[in-house]
């Protein structure tokens, strides 16, 4: 195709989106176009292989090994390959380092961009409509409703992930963890302080 | 003009849902995602093209669904314009034609093109011009597609006619304008650009000094002196 067309679509589908998926799956394997077996490997990825558990990981180890966070702040994509992470909706990471000055929180207003082999599918809160008007207008009522206290005098940068680059907030390292090996931080790394709205907290 | 999906900086009260920790909340969900990247995976449209495909659904229906409902609404529409199924095929979920055994994406095959991703970064011999790091720009004064009226784009309307400061420069990547409805890739240089929210939101900003970094083509943006 050369060319395109403004395209308006209505909705070919029944209203039970339940139904609908349902069907759709038997007709296209009909048409040979899927099978369930790649269906479920892509399902068996995204519940049990890839989740926040990576982005822990990387943010743990850029703690205790400085060599590691040189480089993951050089270049992201290089250092996370070093620990098997990459690939579809994280081909160009970039990690932005929380400080005294500075807050880093990362939303996508259009859509739902965000950086899947390390952090997985995003949250619901993340791709609703509340988060992607206010993350940029109100970060800081935002912030606050996630619980996170800024520190005085500190900036905050929102990332609106508009292209294909995929951000990974390194949160700072909480005063009560220093001295703790690798693994035992890991858990430390939640999810949301890998996004911007939450910090770094002892687990349970 | 402006379209539904488009909503940074709208006014809105509205908490935010409450968490869940889940991968999928429900099943059927599992079965939107893995439709979409399967049959993704055999290169009758583009990433570009299916975020084009999702702003476009119906405004009402944009509002109304939720996540996972517009990523399906959204699929059938691409299937319907790629020719992969006929409409027709929608009214009983019937194949028009003999069942066919699988020729699609294999496990293994999927698998790997997890991995290996789509990087929108290009290889460019050509040298443009290519704005400095710490230059000041203003980006395009509306938001809109330069090829195609009504067409995709990645400037958000809050954004547009405004000053920025260039912070990074990410090499050449696809232009989504371009490339969502298949006038080819042209790359162009992406920049990280920073505003300051007191430029996007004026008066009564809650603080005068944060900043919004979004990443934006070069053709999105024009030097200032």
């Amino acid at each position: 195709m050369t060319g395109d067309k403004t395209h308006q679509y209505h909705r070919h589908l029944p209203e039970d989106p339940e139904y609908s998926a349902e069907k759709l799956q038997e007709l296209l394997t009909e048409k040979g176009l899927v099978d369930e077996e790649t269906l479920d490997e892509i399902v068996n990825i995204y519940e049990h292989k890839i989740g926040p558990q990576n982005g822990s990981r990387v943010v743990a180890k850029s703690w205790v090994d400085k060599d590691f966070k040189k480089l993951l702040f050089e270049n992201t994509s290089e250092a996370i390959s070093t620990l098997g992470y990459g690939g579809r909706q994280g081909e160009h990471i970039v990690a932005v380092e929380n400080s005294p000055e500075i807050h880093n929180m990362v939303v996508c207003t259009l859509c739902s961009c965000y950086p899947w082999p390390l952090l997985g599918i995003p949250p619901n809160w993340y791709k609703s409509d509340s988060y992607r008007k206010r993350a940029v207008k109100e970060p800081r009522t935002v912030l606050h409703e996630f619980g996170v206290e800024l520190l005085n005098g500190q900036k905050v940068r929102v990332w609106d992930s508009t292209a294909e680059i995929r951000y990974l907030v390194v949160p700072m390292q909480p005063e009560k963890s220093l001295g703790l090996k690798e693994n035992d931080l890991i858990p430390w790394v939640t999810r949301n302080s890998m996004i911007g709205t939450g910090l770094p907290t002892r687990p349970l | 003009m402006k379209k539904i999906h488009d909503m940074g900086g709208q006014n809105c009260t509205d908490p935010l849902p409450s968490e869940n920790d889940k991968a999928f909340e429900k099943e059927w969900h599992k079965t939107v995602l893995s439709l979409t990247l399967a049959v993704g995976a055999l290169g009758q449209w583009n990433i570009d093209r299916s975020r084009y495909f999702r702003e476009q659904l119906p405004p009402e229906d944009y509002q109304k669904f939720t996540y996972y409902e517009k990523w399906l609404a959204a699929l059938v529409n691409l299937l319907v314009d790629s020719g992969l199924i006929q409409e027709s095929e929608l009214i009983n979920f019937k194949s028009n034609e003999a069942i066919t055994p699988h020729s699609g994406i294999t496990s293994s095959v999927m698998k790997k093109m997890i991995d290996n991703g789509d990087p929108s970064v290009c290889d460019v011999q050509e040298s443009k011009q290519v704005f400095a790091i710490g230059q000041m720009v203003k980006t395009r004064q509306e938001s809109c597609n330069p090829f195609l009226q009504g067409g995709h784009t990645r400037l958000p309307a809050y954004s547009s006619g405004l000053q920025g400061r260039i912070v990074s420069f990410h090499g050449f990547h696809r232009l989504p304008d371009s490339h969502a409805h298949y006038f080819g890739p042209n790359p162009e240089p992406l920049y990280t650009v920073t505003f300051k929210a007191n430029t996007l939101w004026g008066n009564g900003v809650e603080f005068p000094n944060d900043e919004v970094n979004l990443d934006l083509w070069h053709s999105y943006l024009e030097p200032l002196n």
